[in-house]
């Protein structure tokens, strides 16, 4: 009977000519042929959005009563229900394995095929099987897989031997990988961030509009997501940093555009930002609920359902919000005048100084904008006021998009060097900052509600919040005394320094 | 890891038969199953149309598992993995007598599999011997075929006074009658008799067929050729009992 389990597990795969080859035929020499079974087998494929697994090299499989999920090295099984998130899986290695490549990404169907299948086996004059093939059929494409029977390993040399006298090439992939990659499947990873390439002696304009033509079409491409799947959060958050991250890149470059065609943009995509912020503040707070309710002690947990209920009704107002401006024209305008004016630059979009080398502008920006930091950091003590720590977080962040985006114009020993010690900082104050913005939500909250239990509760959490926000406040001067000690500032003006020199030269 | 032995110091009684219907059943279950078949003339084998070596290695059986791996091979039936007879296996009991712990060898080498199978099935020789001996300490379950006659009885008798003899725990050994002829006075009167007494004896009983007798033709277990034969209802009820009984091992 076949096996897909076995299969999977197959020692070896072949793809076989396309033409008239008949494996019956060709182990005919070999012994006795019989074909035990034929069917049809549907094989669907799924992966996230971002087509995590497939980069990871893993392969997710469909296929009547169970997932399959294979790497070179592994395969789990696991009995099919209707999971669509890796936490859903009932066998723990099953879900282990799926949620460190796709996290808390939705499953979604990428690929799909039926395959004809043929059990094969090769008997010796006893009529005993000593060799099982199973031959996968879709379309002109056949492949093989064989199967060493314990016992009777020489005589699957043998039919190796044979297919490989019959021009059938050995794949170098795993069974279920192979199904996948010859059956149509193409790989269309998505990159939450895209990594450029910039040249360093393009003009600075035309560079920066390149780039945001490919975010503004980075942050379309999750559009389809945030309407059908929006319980997949990554959706709308992926759109909003690739929005961000226009607005940014214009503004690591501002000198480059008119000041009236920058206004323009800015306001363009301040507008479809502003449509989005609430619904990801919702996001945020809502998936994070139980590590919520964990913050607040149990005799004071009483007034969070209601809390969270009423969170959770505002979430499905402002999903619907959303929804309905992403599919409303003066959404579809906006995006698309945006996308066109950096794809196609029209002449009143730059100033001068958009014809400068790009290599030139950039390394200037990024040694003003690493002096912007220090400053911003060498200030704070442990008694700085909040808003001074929050002046650096922005800092720090202009200073990480400059180096995400501009990153290839620096050596190859500094650009990871640096983007790690920025992390770490950044790390802090990201949560320094989500404390706050968490406790100025419960807090605004509040101000409408009457009942005691809630107010307890909430009351609590914010409490909890504001705990949690000074322990990383403590923890900023140490980071910041960190990302210093890589002495950033000293590494960009000598690269500065000898980009200039290689220049003139 | 569960070890069933299929054991009778009379030939003819049906071993062979239960050890590859039973074998069998506990693969298609999804028990990960090896088949044992320590007989010399290699029955077992011959239904699963598997060779041995050439070569005795008798000399080499109770070294260790690793030197049985060698000679395993694959059954043309999912989970289920034969180790076949070789006709050196006849001089079993002197290759034991010249070891140490001469008793516990066979228990010491199958515990090997362990992460490999989930049962071990020996189909045994018919004989008391130090191999006999071996097999008693090694199995989880003795399964005994007994036809319900006055020598078969006798036999049974035999086992179970060497059992105690041997300080043995008898309730390891189940009986079970085998090759039944119910129209024949003295099969029903042994089994009224017997399943009066205080022996415990199995529910299921196999009936003496023609269906079982052409495994030899198909070289095949009954489920592969006869699922509608009342024999392979009977074996099933057999698998069940015996199943049940190895989980409360």
């Amino acid at each position: 009977m076949f096996n897909l389990i076995q299969a999977a597990r197959a020692s070896e795969v072949w793809r076989a000519p396309k033409g008239a080859f008949s494996p019956i035929l060709q182990l005919s020499g070999f012994g006795r042929v019989r074909v035990v079974e034929e069917r049809q087998l549907t094989l669907t494929f799924f992966d996230d959005f971002s087509q995590q697994l497939c980069t990871d090299g893993k392969c997710l499989v469909q296929c009547e009563t169970h997932w399959y999920l294979g790497s070179p090295s592994q395969l789990h099984v696991c009995p099919s229900s209707h999971e669509v998130f890796a936490r859903e899986f009932s066998s723990a290695p099953f879900a282990a394995a799926l949620f460190a490549s796709v996290g808390m990404r939705k499953l979604l169907q990428v690929h799909s095929a039926e395959w004809s299948i043929r059990s094969i086996e090769v008997k010796d004059e006893e009529n005993k099987t000593r060799v099982k093939l199973l031959q996968f059929q879709w379309d002109a494409t056949r492949i093989l897989f064989t199967c060493a029977l314990r016992g009777y390993e020489q005589d699957h040399l043998r039919v190796c031997d044979l297919l490989k006298r019959a021009d059938c090439k050995q794949s170098e992939s795993p069974l279920l990988h192979t199904l996948r990659n010859e059956s149509g499947f193409v790989h269309n990873p998505f990159p939450a961030k895209p990594v450029f390439t910039v040249p360093s002696n393009g003009t600075l304009g035309l560079t920066v509009c390149a780039m945001a033509a490919e975010l503004i079409a980075n942050a379309r491409r999750c559009e389809h997501g945030i309407l059908t799947a929006p319980d997949d959060i990554e959706f709308l958050h992926d759109f909003r940093v690739n929005l961000r991250r226009t607005r940014a890149l214009l503004a690591v470059a501002s000198p480059a555009f008119s000041p009236n065609a920058l206004a323009d943009l800015k306001s363009r995509l301040a507008t479809i930002m502003g449509k989005t912020g609430e619904l990801r503040d919702l996001d945020v707070f809502m998936s994070s609920r139980t590590q919520l309710e964990d913050l607040v002690p149990p005799t004071l947990r009483s007034g969070l359902p209601a809390m969270f209920s009423a969170f959770s009704h505002r979430h499905a107002e402002t999903l619907h919000n959303v929804q309905n401006f992403l599919t409303s024209k003066q959404y579809q305008i906006e995006i698309a005048h945006l996308y066109q004016a950096f794809l196609q630059p029209e002449d009143g979009l730059f100033s001068a100084e958009s014809s400068r080398p790009v290599g030139e502008a950039i390394l200037t920006r990024l040694v003003k904008r690493t002096g912007k930091v220090l400053r911003a950091g060498t200030v704070i003590q442990a008694d700085t006021p909040d808003e001074q720590v929050h002046e650096l977080r922005i800092e720090c962040k202009k200073l990480r998009y400059l180096l995400e985006f501009f990153g290839s114009l620096l050596p190859d020993d500094i650009y990871p060097t640096l983007r790690k010690a920025l992390k770490s900082l950044q790390d802090i104050l990201g949560d320094f900052n989500d404390c706050s913005v968490q406790q100025a939500s419960l807090t605004r909250y509040l101000e409408d509600i009457t009942d005691v239990n809630q107010h307890q509760s909430v009351g609590a959490l914010v409490q909890a919040l504001y705990q949690r926000q000074l322990h990383y406040r403590q923890r900023v001067e140490g980071g910041f005394a960190e990302f210093e000690s890589y002495r950033p500032l000293a590494v960009l003006t000598g690269v500065q320094r000898q980009f200039a020199k290689e220049n003139n030269k | 890891m569960k070890i069933l032995a299929c054991y009778s110091m009379k030939g003819g009684v049906g071993k062979t038969a239960t050890a590859v219907n039973l074998a069998w059943f506990a693969a298609s279950s999804g028990l990960k199953t090896l088949l044992v078949d320590m007989d010399p003339q290699g029955a077992s084998s011959f239904y699963f149309r598997v060779k041995s070596k050439k070569k005795a290695w008798n000399d080499r059986f109770f070294e260790s598992y690793k030197v049985l791996l060698e000679h395993i091979k694959s059954s043309d039936y999912d989970n289920l993995d034969v180790l076949p007879a070789h006709l050196s296996f006849r001089h079993f009991d002197v290759n034991l007598s010249n070891l140490e712990k001469t008793q516990n060898r066979l228990k010491k080498v199958l515990k090997g599999f362990k992460s490999e199978y989930d049962l071990i099935v020996l189909d045994c020789p018919p004989s008391i011997s130090l191999l006999s001996e071996n097999v008693f300490r090694a199995a989880d379950v003795v399964l005994v075929p007994v036809i319900p006659t006055t020598l078969s009885e006798r036999t049974l008798e035999q086992v179970t006074d060497f059992f105690k003899d041997q300080d043995l725990p008898t309730k390891n050994l189940l009986p079970f009658f085998s090759m039944v002829q119910r129209q024949k006075h003295m099969h029903a009167d042994t089994m009224a008799r017997l399943q009066g007494s205080k022996r415990k004896v199995l529910k299921s009983a196999i009936p003496f067929s023609a269906d079982i007798e052409k495994m030899g033709e198909h070289r095949a277990p009954l489920g592969e050729f006869g699922k509608s034969k009342p024999a392979f209802i009977h074996y099933r009820s057999l698998w069940n009992e015996v199943n049940t009984a190895l989980e409360s091992t």
